[in-house]
């Protein structure tokens, strides 16, 4: 873009003002306050504020330039050169504001957001590269010597001015960014974890930290003491409800037991009474009918002892009668008893007599040859034992039919047939004879003398025999059995006789003859049985008058000596009437015992129970009223509600500042991918050597290379390498000039656009000047240049170096 | 002639709005007792025979003995019958001893104003008719069970008005998940056996405007707002009933100080001009205004957008902004402070292109912006 005239009409201080701009440097001479800064301010606007302003906008960006005193609009008309066309371009702002850009005869635009847009598209480069690089403020430029002059050399303070007014103004290191937005994120995230996305430590509301706090962990601590608060009331508030729940239950019970127990109390007194007094009508009431029981006994009680003697005298004689019956029945009963003790007596006799008979008729046995012959059946035992001892086995066969004649042992010989075929066999102890014919064949035990030991056994055979002949018994066993029947007969016979002296008893059998005659003179009775029944009967019955007659006796002493008499006892019994109707009345007057209660008693111990209770409930109740009160004094100052409120207000509080924590490690991030894709490529490339080409022409080749810290000089290199900081003013200015001729230079490689300096020679000596034109000079033979200057000499000087002078703004 | 009711509840004198700062505040605890005060106008101006305060006349049990003799006097100018208060949940009358209660009446003492704080009966008997209102009070905050059971069992003589009064939720009309608000369902009211009720507790009235012949209930709703929640005026009842059983109702407008929340999203001019729009509607004077604003805008809008708080501020009662809404910085923007390849405008062109987080590049230019500034 190249700049070919611009028109206020009006602007500022200027009610209408036309300035020719031309190719190359342009300089624009007039004292201070003669408009220079309005020219820029107006150039600026017409490039770059739309028309279609809120009156907010209008006000803060185009009051200022309304004429005085009461101009109510500004207007710029700006002609220049783009894209091979001529422009004209017309903004009002203000009253009647409008916009307009034509492009040679073509359709003017009168939209002014299109015209911005299309304005912005010819200007190429962005709004802050033309404010910041090529319309050099001149207040910029000054203000940096001004601060190197007021606030000394110290390092940050040049850098930082350096970076205002030497680099790209806005421009940081990445490194300083990158520090700075690390120190951010440190601050946003102190005393904060966020793996754990809680204070770092765990150190919540109960152990908080208290330094370092940053504002996560802030946000957090507020949220979480509203929390912990709003449950101390929540907690309150249910501790509360929960005492008044109780109360309530309490009243109701109170409540309800309350009319049983205010009636209980008034029918205290009453009903105590009547508990005397009902046991007196009792006690009265059995009194009178104790005494009247005895009113109506008395008189028949005597009667009935007078009757009752009678009666006994009657039963008296009638037992004499008995009495006398008995007698005679036991003495029949006596005489039986004789006749039977005679007739046992003869009875035993006749036995003990035949007995005897038996025993004469049983043969006796002498023991002593009883005992002899048992001994000899036991020798004759023992022979046979020893002759069984020598047994022989004898076998018989003969081949022809014949008659043998055997002997075994000492048995008797026998004859027996053999036939052919059929064999004989028998056994024989100690010895076997056979004889056949003439043939006697005798086989006998070789183990002892057989004939001797045969002899033996019939000797004691023979010897046998005679003892039982001289006993008359067949056998032993018969002599035994005889022996024993014999001996068993004379006990029988003993005994029989034992019997008969027993029955006699002790007389003789006589006597008991005698005796029994005697008794057939008694006379006949009933049976002795049945008059001891009615003796028995009879002594009962007069036991029995006897003792209703006592008795009877005896009521009658005891009412005598209590009462006196019948008449007496009569009255006392008018006297217990007449007081137990009095009680009774009394009673009548007392109040009721309520429905539901068997007795006075049962009632009052109820009355009781229940007042223990109400007692007990009434206790309780002023537990919980204190408690109650306890709790109203502890109502906090806030209720849950808007607790509830703070508390959500205070969590979105809390995201918010997550979220900004969040954001800043995303630019964190970001910066980081920026920082390495500039180092890539660096848009700024040859700067440096711009930089050090234009201060080499403004210091007289003094200085010939340039070391850049992002876009500002850091370190110039010269007869030695000396930071920036370090160069005295009148170079430090030279150095700003060359920074903004190379950075205007780097912007304005790819087009044509022009550079607005104001005053910038104002700090520098003349040969620094002289230099600084030269340079300037050379800048402007490739693009447009608007010098603006209050020093005539500087215009001049410029000139005389080939500057087109513009006249007076 | 029909009974004339006045029938309010829910009036939480003693509400302390202490998030509030003092001045708002201490229009707002006044403007609890004024509106009261002018019930009690309305009620005589209209001849009602009763004016029935259905429960949480108070806001809490240890509300200040001045502010409730204050309250009883604005009560004793009643002209009509009786002023009938019910203790509600809030103001609860756990017994004999209730402080607040006690205090209450020897307050009224003498007077036509009467606290229902047990259950029971009264009775009235006017020139047009006879009245028993069935009382059923709060025990305690909060209750399982509904406090008007014993109403279908009470003995109801013929030629009277049967009107019950009792405080707790209605099912279906209020939220009370966990049942702690003495809940009370339509049937049961119904089946109470009384010509209507007179409800407190949820804040906003019952029946449905337009309604005609005699509900089951009423519910006032709060006589004047108390917080953004209430979403009306503040009501009150004006109710006729007839010996007949016949009913005039009429809702009455008894609040003179609103609240108002208005949640926006601002990303647009016009969402600013719809926002400015819609407060002014309100009546700024009198209206507690709460914004909840979010979104972006860019740096101009927001200027915008300041100087409308500003001027809001000014004119409502009290202005209180919850804002999250980012500056929205524009390549434009950009563009105009930072020249071309340089870090910052890499950057912040780089952020501004995440179309997830372009709030982003707002946040870092504030950061390069106290670079330049230290």
């Amino acid at each position: 873009m190249k700049l070919l005239s611009i028109r206020l009409h009006p602007f500022g201080g200027t009610t209408d003002r036309t300035i020719t701009l031309h190719d190359g440097l342009n300089v624009l001479q007039g004292a201070n306050e003669y408009g220079k800064t309005t020219l820029v301010h107006a150039l600026w606007h017409a490039l770059n504020t739309s028309t279609d302003l809120v009156p907010s906008a209008l006000e803060k960006n185009m009051r200022r330039w309304f004429p005085l005193p009461t101009g109510d609009h500004v207007r710029v008309t700006l002609c220049f050169e783009a894209e091979g066309s001529t422009w004209t371009l017309e903004k009002t702002w203000g009253a009647g504001r409008s916009a307009r850009l034509q492009a040679g005869n073509g359709a003017p635009m009168a939209d002014p957001s299109g015209i911005q847009q299309r304005l912005r598209s010819l200007l190429r480069l962005n709004e802050a590269t033309w404010k910041w690089v090529l319309f050099t403020g001149q207040a910029q430029l000054s203000r940096t010597l001004e601060h190197l002059a007021k606030e000394g050399t110290t390092l940050d303070d040049v850098h930082g001015l350096l970076q205002g007014a030497a680099a790209i103004p806005g421009d940081i290191p990445a490194a300083r960014l990158r520090s700075v937005l690390d120190d951010r994120i440190d601050a946003h995230y102190s005393n904060w974890d966020r793996t754990t996305n809680a204070p770092r430590g765990g150190r919540g509301i109960g152990n908080p930290w208290k330094n370092k706090v940053g504002p996560v962990l802030a946000a957090y601590y507020t949220k979480e003491s509203l929390r912990a608060e709003l449950e101390m009331v929540v907690g309150h508030e249910r501790a509360v409800d929960a005492v008044n729940e109780r109360s309530a239950r309490l009243t109701a019970t109170f409540q309800k037991a309350e009319p049983f127990i205010t009636e209980g109390r008034t029918l205290r007194n009453g009903l105590s009474s009547r508990i005397g007094l009902e046991e007196k009508v009792h006690r009265l009431t059995n009194t009178v009918q104790q005494l009247m029981a005895i009113v109506n006994a008395w008189p028949g009680a005597t009667q009935v002892i007078t009757a009752k003697a009678e009666e006994l005298e009657r039963s008296a004689t009638e037992l004499e009668k008995v009495q006398a019956e008995l007698d005679s029945a036991r003495k029949h009963a006596q005489a039986q008893h004789l006749r039977d003790v005679h007739r046992r007596i003869t009875e035993a006799r006749a036995a003990w007599q035949e007995a005897c008979s038996k025993l004469a008729a049983l043969p006796a046995v002498d023991p002593q040859a009883l005992q002899q012959l048992r001994k000899l059946e036991q020798h004759i035992n023992d022979l046979q034992i020893q002759v069984e001892a020598q047994k022989l086995v004898a076998r018989l066969e003969s081949t022809g039919a014949r008659s043998v004649t055997v002997q075994s042992g000492t048995e008797a010989p026998a004859s027996i047939a053999l036939a052919p075929g059929q064999p004989w066999q028998a056994d024989a102890a100690g010895r076997f004879s056979a004889t056949v014919d003439d043939l006697q064949i005798t086989v006998q035990s070789g183990l002892e003398d057989v004939d001797a030991l045969f002899g033996k056994l019939e000797n004691a055979r023979l010897h046998r025999a005679e003892l039982l002949t001289a006993l008359g018994q067949p056998s032993l066993a018969d002599a035994v059995a005889a022996a024993t029947a014999h001996v068993d007969q004379q006990r029988i016979v003993k005994g029989l006789e034992d019997l008969y002296k027993a029955a006699l008893q002790d007389r003789a059998e006589e006597e008991w003859e005698a005796a029994v005659k005697e008794l057939t003179a008694l006379p006949a009775t009933r049976d002795g049985a049945v008059l001891e029944e009615e003796r028995t009967r009879l002594f009962k019955h007069q036991a029995g008058i006897r003792a209703e007659i006592d008795t009877k006796r005896t009521q009658v002493e005891g009412w005598t000596q209590e009462h006196e008499s019948v008449d007496a006892l009569m009255e006392k019994v008018i006297v217990h009437r007449a007081e137990l109707s009095g009680a009774q009345q009394e009673l009548a007057v007392l109040p009721a015992l309520p429905h539901g209660f068997a007795s006075v008693k049962d009632y009052l111990e109820a009355l009781d129970a229940r007042e223990r209770e109400q007692d007990g409930v009434k206790g309780q109740l002023d537990t919980v009223r204190r408690e109650h009160a306890r709790l109203e004094g502890l109502t906090p100052a806030r209720t849950a509600e808007e607790l509830r409120e703070e508390l959500d207000l205070k969590e979105r509080e809390f995201q918010r500042r997550t979220a900004e924590g969040q954001a800043l490690l995303r630019i964190q991030q970001r910066l980081a991918a920026v920082a390495a894709a500039r180092e890539a490529g660096d848009p700024l490339q040859g700067l440096a050597d711009a930089v050090a080409r234009y201060f080499g022409a403004l210091t007289a080749d003094r200085y010939t290379r340039v070391e850049l810290e992002g876009t500002t000089p850091g370190h110039v290199h010269g007869p030695v390498r000396l930071p920036a900081t370090q160069l005295s003013q009148g170079a430090l200015g030279s150095l700003a000039l060359a920074t903004r001729l190379a950075l205007a230079e780097l912007y304005l490689r790819n087009d044509n656009g022009f550079l607005l300096l104001d005053d910038p020679f104002t700090d520098l000596d003349p040969q620094r000047r002289s230099r600084a034109i030269h340079a300037l000079m050379q800048f402007a033979a490739q693009r447009q240049v608007v010098l603006f200057t209050c020093h005539p000499e500087h215009a001049d000087a410029l000139v005389e170096a080939g500057a087109t002078g513009v006249g007076e703004p | 002639m029909p009974i004339r009711i006045l029938h309010t509840a829910d009036n939480h004198l003693g509400l302390p709005f202490s998030q509030l700062p003092d001045g708002i505040r201490e229009r707002l605890v006044e403007e609890r007792i004024t509106a009261l005060q002018r019930l009690v106008c309305t009620a005589n101006e209209r001849q009602a025979h009763f004016l029935v305060v259905a429960g949480d006349l108070f806001d809490k049990l240890s509300v200040p003995g001045a502010l409730i003799a204050q309250a009883v006097d604005v009560l004793k100018g009643f002209e009509g019958e009786a002023v009938l208060v019910l203790a509600g949940n809030h103001d609860n009358c756990v017994g004999p001893e209730s402080m607040l209660w006690k205090t209450f009446r020897r307050a009224a003492e003498g007077s036509n104003v009467i606290a229902l704080t047990e259950q029971c009966t009264m009775d009235f008997h006017l020139d047009e008719g006879a009245v028993r209102f069935h009382a059923c009070p709060c025990p305690s905050r909060l209750g399982s069970e509904p406090m008007t059971g014993w109403v279908a069992g009470a003995e109801k003589p013929e030629g009277m008005l049967h009107i019950g009064i009792a405080h707790g939720n209605v099912e279906g009309l209020g939220l009370d998940a966990d049942q702690r608000y003495f809940n009370m369902t339509e049937a049961q009211l119904r089946d109470a056996g009384v010509h209507t009720w007179l409800l407190g507790h949820i804040h906003v009235p019952a029946p449905a405007p337009g309604t005609v012949g005699r509900p089951v209930y009423f519910m006032p709703g709060i006589h004047t707002p108390d917080s953004v929640r209430c979403t009306h005026p503040g009501h009150a009842w004006y109710i006729e009933l007839g010996m007949d059983g016949a009913c005039h109702h009429e809702q009455l407008t008894t609040g003179a100080i609103r609240f108002h929340r208005r949640t926006a999203r601002l990303e647009h001019a016009n969402d600013i001009v719809a926002l400015e729009q819609q407060v002014a509607a309100w009546d700024p004077p009198n209206t507690v205004l709460d914004l909840r604003l979010s979104g972006r805008l860019d740096r101009a809008l927001l200027n915008q957008l300041t100087t409308l708080l500003e001027e809001l501020r000014t004119r409502f009662l009290h202005l209180t902004t919850e804002l999250a809404v980012e500056e929205l910085l524009t390549p434009a923007e950009i563009a105009e402070r930072f020249p071309d390849g340089t870090l910052p405008h890499a950057l912040l062109t780089s952020l501004l292109a995440d179309p997830e987080h372009p709030g982003d590049a707002q946040v870092a230019l504030d950061i390069i912006q106290d670079l330049h500034r230290a």
